[in-house]
């Protein structure tokens, strides 16, 4: 009979030979794996993808807030015509005696989205303010995904700096209140009013003052930003200038 | 005692040498294993490295163009200043802004501006505008697009390359 003694030298090179093969052939990864590649995936095409698209986000809404402030001025606040009506292109901020209210968070909030609407017709915000910057809420989301099925959501809103307080309205309004009750019995209205009107409150025109009234007591005004407010504006900075008019007659 | 001694000697060369050689192959074997797995662990390494530096590239690109930058003495976005450069197509302004931005962060590398359609289409699109500091821009840090309102035709949607 054979010694069969050294036969298992020999079948333990052949396994060691075919685990080998096998290991070269299967479509199974052996050796070490990248560490952490989830966790860069994620960062890579969800939080920095994110990031760049808030960041273009921003600049929208940068862009639409700026207009805002220049389609408000030009309209002396309000979106549309107010109750106290318009003569002219000129929206009035009394009748008579009787002031029309202006809500400066709703015009504005109505007014950006007027603004937003163009870039971005699906777009929908709650515009608030907060001093010189305007926060944008909304319930859209940005949904970014993946071929696993696996998706990252982000809110687009945003916090930005114009620049620009709204809170001048309020400044400007208690002027007209007092203006109109110093005037509104003169004799001589353009008299009276260049006595009490403050420097950067023109008549009709800011670059070329002219006063002029209408038969029945109305005067429109530009009036110059007290705080010397300049918004961008095609890459220049425009001072915000505000159409208004006040009715100065009694009836 | 007596067993411990080897009865008879025939064959036992054979199996020395058997012994021998697999031992030999093993350790060939065992060898070969610990150099692939460790190169291999060391390119691995290697890749999450590189990926980490190529997301810090991306943050870097981000912090770039949300920086605050000066337009007339007044304080803006470098966003602002960039899209001021394309529609007014005045690259003096984008390359100034660039190097001011460059210098007080110590960044060695470019920055440059494409229009999104040549930089989508083209294999080697040209720029509207670029900046550098050094001799080999180097690898691409990350690419942003940003809408330009103002913008007219290809220039509506420009991109935003950092190298370094």
């Amino acid at each position: 009979m054979k010694s069969k003694k050294g036969t298992i030298f020999h079948w333990i090179g052949i396994v060691v030979v075919l685990a080998l093969v096998f290991v070269v052939l299967s479509p199974t990864e052996f050796g070490v794996k990248p560490k952490g590649t989830w966790q860069l995936d994620f960062l890579h095409y969800n939080y920095v993808e994110g990031e760049k698209q808030l960041a273009d986000n921003d600049q929208l809404a940068l862009q639409a807030g700026r207009e805002t402030v220049f389609s408000l001025a030009k309209k002396g606040g309000f979106t549309h015509a107010p109750a106290c009506g318009s003569v002219g292109g000129v929206n009035y901020w009394n009748k008579g005696q009787d002031f029309c209210f202006l809500n400066v968070d709703g015009e504005v909030n109505t007014e950006f989205n007027n603004m937003y609407q163009k870039y971005d017709k699906d777009a929908s915000y709650i515009v608030s303010r907060h001093g010189k910057e305007l926060l944008g809420k909304t319930e859209q989301q940005v949904r970014l995904g993946n071929e696993k099925g696996e998706h990252y959501i982000l809110n687009p809103g945003f916090r930005i700096n114009l620049g620009y307080d709204f809170d001048e309205y309020f400044l400007l309004q208690d002027q007209a209140k007092k203006y109109v009750n110093e005037c509104k019995s003169a004799e001589d209205l353009q008299d009276c009013l260049e006595k009490v009107k403050l420097s950067y409150w023109k008549f009709s025109s800011c670059e070329n003052e002219q006063f002029s009234s209408t038969p029945d007591g109305k005067v429109a005004f530009c009036i110059k930003s007290p705080g010397n407010y300049a918004v961008l504006e095609n890459g220049k900075f425009v001072s915000v200038e505000y159409r208004v008019g006040l009715d100065f007659g009694m009836k | 005692m007596k067993k411990l001694y080897i009865d008879s000697k025939r064959g036992v060369m054979d199996d020395f040498t058997d012994l021998l050689s697999f031992v030999l192959i093993l350790s060939m074997i065992g060898f070969f294993a610990f150099v692939v797995f460790h190169t291999d662990a060391g390119d691995k390494a290697d890749q999450t490295l590189e990926r980490l530096v190529s997301l810090r590239g991306q943050e870097e690109l981000l912090d770039l163009i949300n920086s605050p930058a000066f337009l007339d003495n007044k304080e803006v976005i470098m966003k602002d200043v960039i899209l001021l450069a394309v529609n007014k197509n005045d690259a003096e302004l984008f390359n100034v802004a660039m190097k001011t931005y460059f210098e007080e962060h110590q960044l060695e590398g470019g920055a440059a501006v494409f229009d999104s359609v040549s930089y989508g289409t083209e294999e080697k699109p040209e720029s509207l505008f670029s900046y550098d500091n050094v001799v080999f821009l180097g690898k691409e840090k990350g690419a942003v697009y940003l809408t330009n309102v103002n913008g007219e035709g290809k220039q509506k949607l420009i991109v935003i390359k950092l190298f370094g």
